[in-house]
């Protein structure tokens, strides 16, 4: 709980970098943490699941998206992503973890572009 | 009641920033209190799709200010401020949608719109977003997340 905390704090100091509460800056701030995403960036997977997973930012809360970046980050060797995965599963349906699972293969078959 | 209230000061608040012309009119009428010229305006703008004076209809209808209480109105008018993106008419049909009061009462639809609201920064929207979340099924979450993010891509249209 407390590392899925670190990551959410992280996920607010980027997300700070626009103004809390401009959803547009915190969009292009997503579009910028994509792109390093999709270069395999763990760090940045994380975040973006951490703003899936709050959902105050630009987007709204969406478990199966935020379950998809952190397991990214996990299958790149980051812990932190691997713990955040696992408490969002507790909180997902059975058919949501499929999905996701589903949307991560998909994801690394196009090589992490245009995942949504 | 008090979350209304709040969001009624607000909107009178809010309305003090609009642009200028006939909003401007109307909410200077508001805040004096002359209903009967702040309607005169709102009504003819809010036929336009101006989303402010829709969703302070919708506030005026919920609570009988210069009009006849009409929840039904009240909830018409909040629909098509939040189908226009306009998060503080998101939230309070949300809160429609959890009270169950003049709608059938819906926790996934409340979810959906508090994330909305709660999708662009909205505090109030976060905070009651899990709250209902917390009265929820992981399959109603589920559900409700997925007609989020649908909703969105329809550009708030037609999501409920």
């Amino acid at each position: 709980m407390k590392k899925l905390l670190i990551i959410l704090m992280l996920a607010f100091m980027c997300s700070s970098v626009a103004r809390a509460d401009d959803s547009d800056g915190a969009l292009s701030a997503l579009k910028l943490l994509r792109s390093l995403a999709e270069k395999g960036n763990s760090n940045a997977q994380n975040i973006i699941g951490a703003m899936y997973f709050q959902g105050n930012n630009g987007v709204p809360q969406d478990y199966v998206r935020a379950y998809m970046w952190f397991n990214f980050a996990a299958r790149n060797g980051n812990r932190d992503g691997g713990k955040a995965r696992d408490i969002i599963a507790s909180k997902m349906t059975r058919a949501e973890i499929d999905k996701a699972q589903d949307m991560v293969r998909e994801c690394v078959k196009k090589k992490y572009k245009n995942c949504d | 009641m008090k979350k209304l209230l709040l969001i009624l000061v607000l909107a009178v608040m809010c309305s003090s920033l609009a642009r200028a012309g006939d909003y401007d009119d109307a909410a200077k009428a508001y805040q004096k209190r002359d209903y009967v010229t702040a309607l005169t305006f709102f009504f003819p703008l809010a036929d336009q799709g101006h989303a402010t004076a829709q969703f302070n209809l919708g506030v005026m209808h919920e609570n009988g200010i210069g009009v006849i209480k009409d929840y039904k109105k009240s909830v018409d008018w909040y629909r098509m401020a939040a189908e226009q993106g306009y998060v503080k008419a998101q939230f309070n049909l949300a809160l429609m949608y959890e009270g169950g009061n003049w709608v059938k009462q819906d926790y996934v639809l409340a979810h959906m719109w508090y994330n909305l609201a709660a999708s662009k920064g909205d505090k109030s929207g976060t905070n009651n977003r899990d709250i209902v979340a917390s009265q929820m099924t992981p399959a109603q979450i589920a559900e409700a997340q997925k007609m989020a993010k649908e909703c969105e891509k329809k550009n708030y249209k037609n999501c409920d």
